[in-house]
């Protein structure tokens, strides 16, 4: 967020009007978001599914509209729907990551066993820090918190993965293995997550069987 | 004492994860057998039990079972916590993924005894192993008939649905994850007396039974043998019975989960896992990262159980168990302690809020060599001024952490103030701490 | 439950070693305030659910045992959450308690700027009060402090300073749980956390204003206000808003002689203390260099600087030598005193009756279909509103404020019908989306529905309407067994208008509601015109007859107080040709508008901060109002004006003061002697209405109407 000079006191832009913004949910996910809806009494609850479908549908991140489209699809406001949003560390609200994000824990057992190490590792074997995606938009590297897998630390997630205990070797060999991988993992994490939250039944309702 | 494997027993057994597998282990006894009792007579066999929450805070099970209201005006929630997230901690993990029936069979049961309509599990987003476990488990349960409409013949209806979180600490405090499964920013809300407690008023103002995955997955069991059988374990504590498991990490030889009765002590726990790997034992955080820190000689004095705990000066938490060796410096473990309770604070109340991230700056500062003798004074400060303050727990296990490490290694903060690098050194050390690095010699 | 209901509605306790009797469940932050004391607070709001985020309120408390011992709880307790109970034992001045409230302004503190002295809020700001009472005198903080976008513009009205916010909610609470736009909410979480809008993008609510109010930092500030004055350099006086019929009570915040910044002031009757953005924002005309304040003459095609001798020398012959041929129209913001002293001055010494204060295309003569019957305050209570017509939020903000707080608070079933989306859907039991035209139809339908006889054919209506059978179905069941009705005078502007309000009539006699009726008034003394009667009477023209007469040369002197026709009225066509034909025009009004050009004498007028009076507003409550700041040239009060002409033409003693107005009201209308000015300090005075026989149900034709598309 720039720091806006005081001489610019003109107001912002406006949000758009529902009327304004594209509904991009695909079919699949219309239906799938209309089984979650049965889960819970009241659409609401429904914010956090909706936005795992959302994550997927949009490619790996939720761009505005993304979170526009999840306030119209569930009555919410705009601002409520950025709030949660932004809230939950594994939404990524507002910029893509790579196509494969690699989240290293460096928590407690972590740590003890050498994460920030290995970390080091992988930053400059890809050249990026936190935070950063590589140039040809293959690799994000994230920090994360206790991932609770301490008996396999140092240990990272990559997409619905966990990887660990992992040394230079190993982590240059998924690397190695996550480059031919053209598919966005991060789209097959949110695709794994809202499956796992649909019965069978649900699914079959999805599929129209 | 050795393991006493009861939670985990088939838990290496590949073909328990199914229905099959489970029901051949004698799965779903215990729910037929609640089935056929009265509901006040399942609660009643929970209290005997002795049965405690294995999430954390340690509260007598039957109570919240018992607090639902017995003439319903209103639907019943069921909640399991499964958003294991508490650093050192992996043994919902584990339950999740191997014995997913052990702990949708103790909700049953819980939902039976409460006149229960719904069961959620919430597991936090990370963990998709374990929601594909459980929600095949539950795909399963539906076909059995232990889910769905009338249930085993009882005219009783119960459905579960999984949820996943999406990467919040926070959302594993009670009140936090029921703002996060009603889609709100996972932040805490009143609790008793502030609020009614949530048996009378939780998930949609309907009463709710909240507990932890490990404490539904010993609801079959008791259910099974009787709750007097399971008061037989862990006996010779003063008030902690059954099982619990224990996750063991740090610098051990063979980390993992280990269940072990109450009155076993820590060093048999450390025994179990292998003994200390890459040097001598040094301190050890025996039950996930909120619990102060012990040094090696209460560690080996420590027996496991929720007072005993106590009395060695720490707690049993969820269970999540760090042995440290002799190359970790202190002072770098705990900045990484607060580093982790600053980032997953809400931001709800102000002492977590500023207090937390206040902490972290002043350690950050030490380990990168700028201490200042009086910034020990001040953080012990700080964690008073948080402990006890905070809107939910959050803001104790912060202050915790930091509070017993200044009480139990003192000397390791006023060495590495006073020479701005740490007592230890070594390559192990230099392992372990994140740049920039403020070693003795470079 | 059923024991909960026999149990005691008050409970005792302890604070302070003092035992006090308290209502069962009132929050420990208020208990304190019985015996004097105050806890202090930040995010703890009265109007709005408590939430303990900031930590402020932090107290000692224990229980009294049955032994008479007493057990601490080991923490201390936010008393903005704590319900108070029997047995409770409170302390809020323990030397623990003012640690714990040191620690935690310490906390707020280590990240807050110490920019107060170029802060809009410095001196007024409960983070400056709380700090100098409760707070550490020195910091010991030494790591760098948080740095976020500051001056951010928001709004055009509101600005954000992110570094001062200390995350209490209350702006965010106040969007989700009064306003109901939730435009605001927090992003981030820890020690990032923050109030914004969805992705800062304009914020864009018709309340926004009260967040700057309740902000207990300077974080939200007003775009207007900001750097213009400081607290303490300005004086501040009651007033009240005339933007619309809500009448809210407001702070007149000025410097020297100019209005610096509007505030809500607490009416718990009507706007509690609340107020709308048209309110706060809306009263810089006041300074605006348009004022009107100096009297002019037309002379040939010029308007040349006069006095008020020669204005009155002019007017006094014109009006005299019209005779019956005049006629005095009044727009919204003439006061009960101006309204009556016109009245006096047109029948006493003009002998006109002439007089009109309605706007709208249809002029029922029928009183009964105007009447109100519930107060703003007692919407509150009602379980079943229905709100037709126009957009209430836009209409009646205040009022909209009420009725969503019926819902919010009280669960009530509010049926929403309007022509277009409006903020009273998100809260609505049944939304009735209709075509514009087909108000008739819409309300038989919903007659026939409720009552099984009557109105229209639901089908039939359905088509016609637009809305599905299903909602009238729905929003009929809900009403059948009784209703509020939200409705407003605009509704007559509507061509088949007197149809419409006697459908509305019907419906409410219909479902045994006829005593919760409401057509309210739109504008701010319309209310009150209509209590004094500036209506014609048998043989007088109404606004309409007037216009049309002045357009055909028949009427041949018009007085205008307080109004521009042309904005006013519906038919510009008529007005325009009215004006350019009526022999002699008088405009007299605080502000120029666009009628001016036709003036044959100008007066200016005094705005609502420069006089005494009274307005009664939509509920027929009379509030007075004060002279704040001096009157703008030669502007003189308009009721003190036409007291003059009256002394002048008639010889009657002027009244010399305000009140002296209201004695006269008073005794030629017997329902305003409860008004007189004493009555009227605190929340005013509901004068009482009408004495009216039972409402009996009119014919009324059900059909639909064409509208002429507005779209170019």
């Amino acid at each position: 967020m720039d720091v806006i000079q005081i001489s610019d006191l003109r107001g912002r832009p406006r949000a758009p009007r529902p009327e304004e913004v594209n509904l991009n949910f695909s079919e699949k996910a219309v239906r799938e978001l209309e089984q979650l809806l049965n889960h819970y009494p009241d659409k609401k609850s429904a914010i956090l599914p909706c936005l795992w479908i959302a994550q997927r549908e949009y490619g790996g991140y939720l761009p505005s509209e993304a979170i526009a489209e999840v306030a119209l699809r569930l009555d919410r406001s705009y601002a409520e729907i950025e709030g949660v949003a932004t809230f939950y560390t594994m939404y990524h609200v507002g910029h893509p990551t790579g196509k494969h994000l690699i989240e290293v824990c460096t928590c407690l057992s972590c740590h003890l066993c050498g994460a920030y190490r290995l970390a080091d590792h992988i930053k400059s074997k890809l050249g990026i820090d936190w935070g950063e995606t590589t140039p040809d938009g293959m690799f994000t590297i994230e920090e994360v918190e206790c991932l609770d897998a301490c008996d396999r630390a140092p240990v990272l997630q990559i997409s619905d993965q966990y990887y660990g205990p992992v040394d230079d070797k190993t982590v240059d060999a998924i690397l190695e293995k996550l480059k031919s991988e053209t598919s966005p993992s991060t789209v097959r994490l949110a695709d794994e997550i809202v499956q796992a939250q649909l019965h069978k039944r649900d699914q079959e309702k999805v599929s129209g069987n | 004492m050795p393991e006493t494997r009861l939670l985990l027993k088939h838990s290496g057994d590949a073909a328990y994860r199914s229905i099959q597998g489970y029901m051949d282990k004698g799965g779903y006894a215990g729910l037929k057998k609640a089935l056929s009792m009265d509901r006040q007579a399942v609660i009643d066999e929970i209290k005997a039990s002795g049965l405690r929450g294995r999430g954390g805070a340690g509260f007598p099970t039957w109570i919240k079972w018992n607090g639902i209201e017995k003439e319903k005006t209103k639907p019943h929630y069921i909640l399991c916590n499964a958003d294991e997230g508490e650093p050192g901690t992996f043994k919902d993990k584990e339950l999740m993924e191997n014995t997913p029936h052990l702990m949708i069979e103790g909700m049953i049961i819980a939902g039976w005894a409460t006149q229960g309509d719904v069961g959620y599990v919430y597991i936090r987003g990370e963990f998709v192993d374990c929601a594909r476990a459980v929600k095949k488990a539950i795909d399963e349960a539906y076909e059995a008939g232990f889910l769905g409409k009338n249930i085993q013949g009882t005219g009783w209806n119960f459905d579960m649905y999984v949820h996943l979180g999406a990467g919040s600490y926070e959302c594993g405090e009670e009140s936090a994850l029921m703002s996060s499964l009603m889609g709100e920013r996972g932040m805490p809300r009143l609790k008793f007396p502030h609020a009614p407690l949530p048996t009378v008023a939780g998930l949609w103002d309907c009463p709710t039974v909240i507990n932890n995955v490990e404490t539904y997955a010993c609801a079959p069991y008791i259910l099974v043998n009787g709750g007097e059988w399971y008061a037989t374990l862990g006996a010779s504590t003063k008030n902690s019975r059954g099982t619990k498991i224990f996750s063991v990490s740090g610098h051990v030889n063979r980390p993992g989960n280990y269940e072990i009765e109450f009155g076993t002590t820590l060093a048999e726990l450390l025994e179990m896992a292998g003994g200390m790997k890459g040097g001598t034992l040094k301190a050890c955080v025996p039950g996930g990262s909120s619990v102060p820190i012990l040094n090696a000689e209460q560690t080996m004095n420590a027996v496991i159980g929720y007072e005993e705990m106590v009395d060695a000066g720490s707690m049993v938490g969820s269970g999540g168990c760090m042995f440290l060796n002799e190359h970790t410096c202190i002072v770098t473990f705990i900045w990484r302690t607060a580093l982790f309770y600053a980032r997953e604070s809400c931001g709800k109340c102000t002492p977590c809020r500023e207090g937390t991230a206040w902490m972290e700056q002043i350690l950050d500062r030490i380990r990168k060599g700028g201490g200042r003798m009086e910034d020990i004074e001040l953080l012990k400060e700080i964690c008073s001024q948080i402990d006890g303050r905070s809107f939910c727990g959050l803001g104790d296990a912060a202050a915790w952490p930091v509070a017993g490490a200044l009480k139990v290694f003192p000397e390791e903060f006023e060495y590495f103030i006073r020479h701005g690098h740490s007592i230890v050194d070594g390559p192990e050390y230099r392992r372990m701490a994140p740049e920039p690095l403020t070693p003795a010699k470079v | 439950m059923a024991a909960a209901a026999n149990e005691p509605q008050s409970v005792i306790l302890t604070i302070n070693d003092i035992e006090i009797e308290v209502p069962r469940g009132e929050l420990i932050v208020e208990s304190v305030k019985r015996i004097g004391l105050e806890i202090p607070i930040f995010c703890y709001h009265s109007r709005m659910k408590p939430v303990g985020m900031c930590r402020m309120c932090l107290v000692d408390v224990g229980f009294k045992q049955p032994d008479g011992s007493v057990r601490m709880m080991p923490k201390p307790q936010a008393g903005c959450t704590l319900p108070a109970d029997n047995n409770m034992v409170v302390y809020t001045d323990t030397e623990k308690v003012r640690r714990d409230r040191k620690g935690v302004l310490e906390f707020l503190l280590i990240n807050h700027p110490l920019d107060c002295p170029i802060c809009d809020r410095g001196g007024e700001c409960p983070l400056q009060n709380n700090t100098i009472f409760y707070g550490p005198s020195t910091t010991r903080y030494v790591e760098i402090k948080r740095h976020l976008p500051k001056a951010f513009p928001l709004s055009k009205y509101v600005t954000l300073d992110l570094e001062r916010c200390i995350q209490c909610g209350r702006c965010v609470r106040f969007t989700e749980e009064i306003s109901g736009d939730s435009q605001l909410a927090f992003r981030f979480r820890g020690a990032m956390m923050q109030p914004s809008t969805f992705e800062l993008t304009d914020f864009e609510s018709r309340f926004s204003g009260n967040v700057i109010e309740i902000c207990p930092v300077g974080a939200l500030t007003s775009a207007e206000y900001r750097f213009r004055a400081r607290p303490w350099d300005l004086q501040t006086k009651p007033s009240i808003c005339l933007e619309c019929s809500n009448g809210c009570n407001t702070w007149f915040d000025y410097r020297v002689a100019s209005l610096v910044r509007i505030n809500g002031r607490t009416n718990e009757a009507v706007n509690e203390e609340w107020t709308c953005d048209k309110g706060k924002f809306g009263q810089n005309y006041l300074n605006s260099p348009d004022r009107l304040t100096e009297v002019f003459v037309r002379d040939g095609d010029k308007l040349i600087e006069s006095n008020w001798a020669t204005a009155f020398q002019q007017v006094s012959v014109a009006f005299q030598s019209a005779g019956s041929k005049c006629a005095a129209l009044v727009g919204g913001k003439a006061s009960n005193e101006d309204i009556f002293m016109l009245k006096r001055l047109f029948t006493e010494a003009f002998g006109s009756n002439n007089l009109d204060h309605r706007w709208t295309r249809c002029l029922p003569k029928s009183d009964a279909l105007y009447r109100v019957a519930t107060s703003i305050a007692d919407f509150e209570n009602e379980p079943v509103i229905f709100v037709f017509g126009n957009n209430i939020a836009e209409e009646q903000p205040i009022l909209f404020l009420r009725i969503r707080k019926a819902w919010f608070r009280n669960d009530a079933k509010v049926i929403v019908a309007c022509p277009e989306a409006c903020e009273a859907d998100t809260f609505a039991h049944t939304s009735l989306r209709y075509r514009p035209g087909t108000e008739a139809v819409l309300l038989g339908a919903i007659h026939r529905a409720a009552t099984g006889a009557g109105g229209v054919d639901i089908a039939e209506a359905s088509s016609i309407t637009g809305v599905g059978e299903e909602a009238i179905r729905r929003a009929a069941d809900a009403m059948k067994s009784g209703f509020a009705l939200a409705a407003s005078r605009s509704l007559l502007d509507l061509r088949n208008g007197e149809h419409v309000v006697g459908a509305l009539s019907n419906l409410t006699i219909a479902c045994n509601s006829s005593e919760k009726y409401n057509l309210f008034a739109t504008s701010a003394n319309e209310e009150g015109a209509r209590q004094i009667e500036f209506m014609p009477s048998a043989e007088g023209k109404n606004t309409r007859e007037i216009l049309e007469a002045c357009a055909s040369g028949e009427m041949k002197a018009l007085w205008l107080l307080e109004c521009d026709p042309l904005s006013l009225s519906h038919d510009n066509e008529l007005v325009t040709k009215a004006l350019e034909t009526v022999e002699f025009l008088v405009v007299q009004n605080h502000i120029k508008s666009e009628c001016v050009q036709f003036a044959s004498v100008l007066l200016p007028a005094c705005a609502f901060s420069e006089k005494d009076g009274t307005y009664t507003n939509l509920e027929r409550r009379v509030q007075r109002i004060k002279p704040i700041i001096a009157a703008k040239g030669s502007a003189k009060p308009a009721w003190k004006s036409f007291g003059e002409l009256l002394l002048r033409m008639k010889g009657d003693p002027p009244p010399f003061h305000a009140h002296e107005v209201m004695q006269l009201i008073a005794a030629s209308h017997q329902k305003f002697q409860s008004a007189i000015y004493e009555n009227l300090e605190g929340e005013g005075v509901v004068i009482p209405a009408n004495q009216s026989t039972e409402p009996q149900a009119v014919d009324v034709e059900y059909t639909a109407m064409e509208v002429p598309s507005n779209t170019p």
